[in-house]
């Protein structure tokens, strides 16, 4: 792998992030709606309504005007101010939700990989055994199911039934000074929207990895590793799993780039402060420059997560390498 | 060197955990012990702490906190002492005594040039034109009819003003801190973040704002007025109606705004909580496209699909086609009130009811369409003058689901006198561009609501012919009506009464509008903390209505030796409505019990589906 | 190449070995499938052979005709829903048929070890062919992990690949370099029987000749014993001192390969033999006998290649033709040959010609 080539690698990812990011310029303002027609507000003269117009630059032609200047201030790192939360700094905005998405979404992606992986390897290594009657049933059921759905119940049963938990949000307003009371904390209020979160990316990655396994149960380097008389647990190791990771690293990659995107529903469902809540509120607001923030992250995380996957796979297939 | 290929878990989960503390530790620190904090949930995420930016109630709730008004509202929403403690009304100015002595929370006196500094911001915004206030300050000093305002000593301020109204007592202007903002215009005002912790002269100040999850208010020292029990005052911010109603439950709030009508039984029949029927000062309306009413003006392509919804007779007849109480009950649960005039009955110094009201009645309806000239064709279409079979296309937002609900009535009824009605579903932003003639006005009816202003004169506007390309949703331009609006804003008491009280009927009558309902705000409380609490005014909501006030008369709830009276309004017991029909699209139920029922079903069939014996034969390989 | 190798008899043999019984003996050995709709399907019956120790044999016939699956189910390792069904598969007179998998681990690859066909698929992909050819030493040898690899290093030198090679990948390694480190991951723990499978099936001529070379050297040295699998008659011409020709799941004819492959008893090896013009020489594909082989799903009475044979009699359509032995060493079971009748030997002499 050599200087080259990763230059190249990287000049496509900028450059595809560039079009990812102009195309989404222009989809936003092509959505019906605008910014300020959003709210309702019977005070509002068209004088006003024109100046406001003017104060986004939503009075301008959209080409060359807009594009220019979004281009220009984009490149140079600025990327305005939201329109929604008005007088605050989009990198302020994102800057803000960016930390909980990470620890919500990133966490629960996490564990869903290494507890997914295991369910799926497992159920697909003896398949229609028990871990795959009741570990697939399961899976299946949680992948199918829509955050809110599993959400509300963990709500009504954890949060305000039994009060373990808090029922949403991230903190308590005012709990607690010391780092250690802050930590702990966050920590309550993670478990629920953590769980859920979990429950349905277990579900997805044991799918993929249970068809995976049972792809390469099939291989006839198992047959060998059979034949080398290796225990089932060594042969599942060691040339089964290593093997049904490969396809998977694509999918893992493109999941853990869309971390940051946060999981929309599943926040709203448990009011997280995170991208995914942001990303609603700022669509609903047309909070266009919120939105275009947004979505670069989103990109840039997408396009270097799909860059780092294909150093992982490389890593990982010897046969890439060469 | 097999290790190359072997998954490492631990490691991987290592990283993790310490990323995630790391994260968790750089949190900023919190306040300190056990203060008195009363913690209100909402739903409206709030949006800006600098007034001059906010559109939303929450921002409104937040700055007065922090922010005094020149004159505030008392418990009955009339005018108070804010931060003048008295005022009187000449022919052309109102003069305000401010109170002396009067400091800002950083302890810097507070006096009239502050005042002048503030107001002043709103009048050279207005003169500018400028979408300073971003369209909710400013209107309110224009509508007063302030022309100038003066600061002759610390504890005067003069407000000229074009009409003797007493408007200038209802104004959202909050008065800033001259020594922190008084270098800036107001268009490097309308630029600024106003970080927390803000200095004011309210009640509380705005301490820390985290965006999407609450707003910390502390006590300040400092308020002019007598000190409230709490210490601390949290707004939390829920982007799910349902979690806000669960943390009610769970006691991690006091106080929820705007709960939905099934979740609202649910609590009031709870001993733990009181809810409250909060009459709306607003009403939920369906609009014609009336547009080339009076002046014949077509829209290339767009427009009103028939020239039927410019026949005011063609309105009036579908007004007998409106079941309001069914509206009412089987899409608000029965909070609220059926629609007649555009003045809502809770301003009830100008509400009016119709001289001449309509009652449902489908068969007078048809009569009256019939009569009109609008006959059904031979397959039981109704037909407009043209000859063209009337089909309606109804465009409602979906902020909330009442709105569909309401529309599937609307097309029920409708479809009985043969017109046909197509129902379009869309975010608020989509639809409100869509009202605009420049964007086609392609819609026959609109069904969405409006929310007004102490003062009934917002709500009115919006049937201006000026308004079109503006608010206008009706495209409804009368020279008569706007003639009326210019007449009432120079009058006052009684004569005003019977313009406004013409307008409405000029509209009711006219029917560009049919008002479907007057919404109502269904809030609860806690009863165990905290007690003290009031409706302001009695129509309304203790929080979240004119003024702050309610949240220095609260007092603690053991200390009340007797159990709080509930308020008047939570007797608004809902009488039982029989036979009551319903919408094919109209939904009604528990969604949330239902939901957990259903993921129960789910979970329980994926398991016994997932155990189910595989036909012999089936494996994989063989 | 003169790597020192540890000798076969210095070897431990399993608790309960009969030093007296021959290395391995299958009787009467059957294997059935059972198919998606539920139904069972003998893919192998009756099978019995026999294979001393230093000796190579050689097991030829048609794709589909059970060769795999018989060399598969001698250590349990038949795919999916295959079982051993009947029979026994004696190694030193230990029965291996109803031992446990955990049981049966014991023989696998330190008994009886195997070299498939195509080592792309065979070895693991994304592991250095030195660790795979070292994991059978270190698990189930028990050794150091430095002394397996060492091991390994040497296998591959004695298979004629340098030790260096030891830390490459399968598709780092060319087609014929691949089946040498196949065989000498299979040599790792110094077992009883190797079992070929198509070892030279993937490969072209000249790398063919070489693998069967080393094969043959291997065999000289370490005194291997050999089962080889193959549809290619001249390969097993060249390695195997006896021939067992197969036919649909059975044995045809078996016996010394001087006598099958010059006097060919069984119609089906006539007709396989004639397919290839000069053993010597001709490394092709079989080409085409009329017909195709039975369905094993609804197997015919009586002889299963009667309805593809020219000599076939009103017998073979109703009666399993007996395995009759003759005195040169030679098995047959063809109706031609049923004892004792001089019609039948006619026709067989005709068979020849």
């Amino acid at each position: 792998m050599n200087v080259a080539y990763l230059v190249r690698k990287l000049a496509q990812a900028l450059v595809t992030i560039a079009a990812i990011v102009i195309l989404l310029f222009v989809l936003f303002r092509a959505m019906p709606g605008s910014p300020d027609r959003v709210s309702k507000n019977p005070n509002m003269t068209p004088a006003m309504q024109a100046a406001e117009r003017a104060r986004w630059g939503l009075d301008k032609p959209l080409v060359p005007d807009q594009l220019v200047a979004f281009i220009g201030s984009t490149v140079t790192g600025d990327l305005g101010t939201s329109i929604k939360f008005r007088g605050q700094p989009v990198t302020e905005v994102v800057g803000a939700a960016v930390g909980p998405t990470i620890l919500l979404v990133g966490l629960g992606e996490a564990i869903a990989i290494i507890v997914g992986l295991a369910l799926g390897a497992l159920s697909g290594w003896r398949r229609g055994g028990l871990v795959d009657r009741l570990g697939n049933g399961a899976s299946l059921v949680f992948y199918s199911m829509p955050y809110f759905v599993i959400g509300m119940p963990l709500i009504m049963v954890f949060a305000s039934g039994l009060g373990w938990f808090p029922t949403s949000g991230m903190t308590t307003p005012g709990a607690s000074a010391d780092p250690v009371g802050q930590v702990l904390d966050v920590a309550g209020h993670l478990v629920l929207p953590l769980t859920a979160v979990t429950l349905g990316l277990i579900g997805a990655y044991s799918i993929l990895m249970r068809s995976a396994i049972i792809e390469t149960r099939a291989e006839d380097y198992i047959t060998t590793a059979r034949a080398k008389g290796l225990t089932d647990a060594r042969i599942l190791r060691h040339h089964a799993f290593p093997n049904a990771l490969l396809p998977m690293v694509t999918f893992i990659a493109i999941n853990l780039g869309y971390v940051i995107a946060g999981a929309i529903t599943l926040e709203v469902v448990f009011s997280w402060p995170g991208l995914g809540t942001l990303t609603v509120a700022a669509l609903n607001a047309r909070d266009y420059p919120l939105l275009q923030g947004i979505f670069l992250l989103v990109s840039v995380s997408v396009v270097m997560f799909n860059l780092l996957a294909d150093f992982v796979y490389g890593a990982l297939d010897p046969r890439v390498r060469s | 060197m097999s290790a190359r290929a072997r998954w490492r878990p631990g490691r991987v989960v290592a990283a993790l955990a310490f990323a995630a503390s790391a994260l968790v530790m750089a949190l900023p620190s919190a306040a300190a012990a056990d203060p008195v904090v009363l913690r209100v949930g909402t739903t409206q995420d709030l949006d800006a702490s600098n007034p001059f930016n906010t559109v939303l109630v929450s921002g409104f709730e937040a700055f007065q906190l922090t922010y005094s008004l020149l004159v505030e509202f008392d418990k009955d929403a009339h005018p108070a002492p804010g931060f003048a403690d008295s005022w009187e009304r000449a022919a052309d100015r109102v003069t305000f005594h401010i109170r002396t002595g009067m400091q800002w929370s950083d302890g810097e006196p507070a006096d009239s040039a502050d005042a002048c500094f503030s107001w002043g911001l709103a009048l050279a915004a207005i003169e500018d034109a400028s979408y300073v206030g971003v369209g909710y300050l400013d209107p309110n000093v224009k509508d007063a009819g302030v022309t100038r305002i003066e600061c002759p000593d610390a504890s005067t301020v003069v407000a000229y003003t074009t009409d003797q109204s007493d408007r200038i007592l209802q104004v959202y202007v909050p008065i800033l801190p001259e020594h922190i903002y008084g270098k800036d215009d107001y268009t490097a005002i309308a630029e600024e973040k106003f970080d927390a912790p803000l200095v004011g002269t309210g009640p509380y100040t705005l301490a820390e704002w985290k965006t999407g999850q609450y707003a910390r208010f502390v006590r300040n020292p400092q308020y002019w007025g007598p000190q409230g029990y709490e210490d601390e005052i949290v707004l939390r911010f829920y982007s799910n109606p349902d979690a806000m109603v669960q943390a009610l439950k769970s006691g991690e709030i006091d106080y929820a705004r705007d709960v939905n009508a099934d979740q609202f039984e649910q609590l009031r029949a709870d001993p733990r909580f009181t809810g409250v029927v909060g009459k709306a000062n607003g009403f939920t309306q369906l609009a014609f496209n009336t547009y080339g009413s009076g002046t014949g003006e077509t829209i290339e392509g767009g427009g009103p699909s028939t020239l039927a919804l410019l026949d005011p007779a063609f309105r009036d007849a579908l007004g007998y086609a409106i079941d309001k109480k069914v509206l009412l009950y089987r899409v608000l649960g029965g909070y609220g009130d059926a629609g007649t005039t555009i003045v809502p009955p809770v301003l009830s110094d100008w509400h009016v009811e119709p001289t001449t009201p309509r009652t449902f009645d489908i068969a007078l309806a048809g009569q009256k369409l019939d009569a009109a000239g609008y006959p059904l064709d031979g397959s039981g279409k109704r037909l407009d003058k043209q000859g063209k079979v009337i089909s309606l296309r109804l465009v409602t937002t979906s902020t909330s689901a009442d709105y569909a609900k309401a529309a599937a009535f609307v097309k029920s009824w409708y479809g009985q006198l043969g017109i046909g009605v197509s129902v379009a579903v869309m975010d608020s932003s989509a639809l409100g561009t869509l009202l605009l003639p420049s964007a086609g006005a392609k819609y026959d009816l609109e069904l969405w609501d409006w929310m007004g202003n102490p003062d009934p004169n917002s709500l009115l506007q919006v049937l201006r012919c000026d308004a079109i390309e503006n608010t206008s949703d009706s495209q409804y331009c009368n020279d008569a009506y706007d003639s009326l609006y210019d007449l009432q804003l120079t009058q006052t008491g009684e004569e005003r009464h019977d313009t406004l009280a013409q307008m409405q009927n000029l509209i009711y009558d006219e029917a560009p509008y049919d008002i479907l309902y007057y919404d109502a705000s269904l809030h609860a409380y806690r009863t165990n903390r905290f007690a003290g609490w009031q409706n302001m005014p009695a129509s309304s909501t203790p929080l979240f209505s004119y003024g702050i006030l309610q949240y220095t008369l609260l007092t603690n709830a053991a200390d009340a030796p007797i159990p709080p009276v509930a308020p008047a309004t939570d007797d608004a017991t809902q009488p039982a409505v029989p036979d009551l029909p319903d919408a094919g699209g109209a939904v009604s139920g528990r969604p949330v019990a239902l939901l957990a029922m259903v993921a129960a079903v789910v979970l329980g069939a994926g398991v016994l589906l997932a155990r189910r014996p595989r036909p012999a034969g089936a494996d994989d390989d063989g | 190449m003169t790597t020192e190798v540890r000798g076969r008899l210095g070897r431990l043999l399993p608790d309960g070995a009969d030093p007296t019984a021959p290395l391995l003996e299958v009787r009467d050995l059957a294997v059935r499938f059972r198919t998606p709709s539920g139904a069972s399907v003998r893919a192998v019956g009756g099978m019995s052979f026999r294979l001393d120790a230093g000796e190579a044999m050689g097991i030829a016939g048609e794709s589909g005709c059970g060769k795999t699956t018989t060399a598969l189910s001698l250590v349990h390792l038949l795919p999916g829903t295959g079982r051993v069904s009947a029979g026994s598969v004696k190694l030193f007179g230990i029965d291996l048929v109803p031992l446990t998998e955990r049981q049966l681990a014991r023989y696998r690859w330190r008994e009886i070890s195997m070299v498939f066909q195509g080592a792309m698929n065979a070895l693991n992909p994304v592991q250095r062919v030195g660790d795979q050819i070292a994991e059978p030493i270190e698990v189930r040898l028990g050794q150091s992990r430095d002394a397996s690899r060492k091991r390994a290093g040497e296998l591959l030198e004695l298979v004629g690949i340098p030790r260096q090679r030891a830390s490459a990948y399968p598709h780092e390694l060319s087609g014929g370099m691949r089946q040498r480190a196949m065989i000498a991951m299979a040599l790792a723990c110094d077992p009883a029987v190797v079992i070929g499978d198509e070892p030279t099936t993937a490969l072209d001529v000249m790398v063919q000749a070489q693998i069967l070379q080393l094969l043959e050297r291997l065999r000289r040295e370490l005194g291997l014993s050999l089962l080889l699998i193959t549809h290619d008659l001249s390969v097993i011409a060249e390695t195997c001192d006896r021939v067992m020709v197969m036919y649909a799941g059975r044995v045809a004819e078996e016996g010394p390969v001087s006598r099958v492959f010059t006097a060919p008893r069984h119609p089906y090896t006539v007709k396989l033999l004639s397919s290839f013009p000069d053993i010597r020489t001709g490394r092709r594909a079989l080409s085409m006998i009329p017909g195709s082989p039975p369905d094993l799903r609804t197997p015919p009475p009586g002889c299963l290649f009667a309805p593809r044979c020219e000599h076939a009699m009103p017998v073979c359509a109703v009666e399993t033709p007996p395995e009759i032995n003759s005195d040169d060493g030679v098995r047959v079971a063809c109706h031609l040959f049923t004892a004792g009748d001089a019609v039948r030997r006619d026709a067989a002499s005709e068979v020849k010609a």
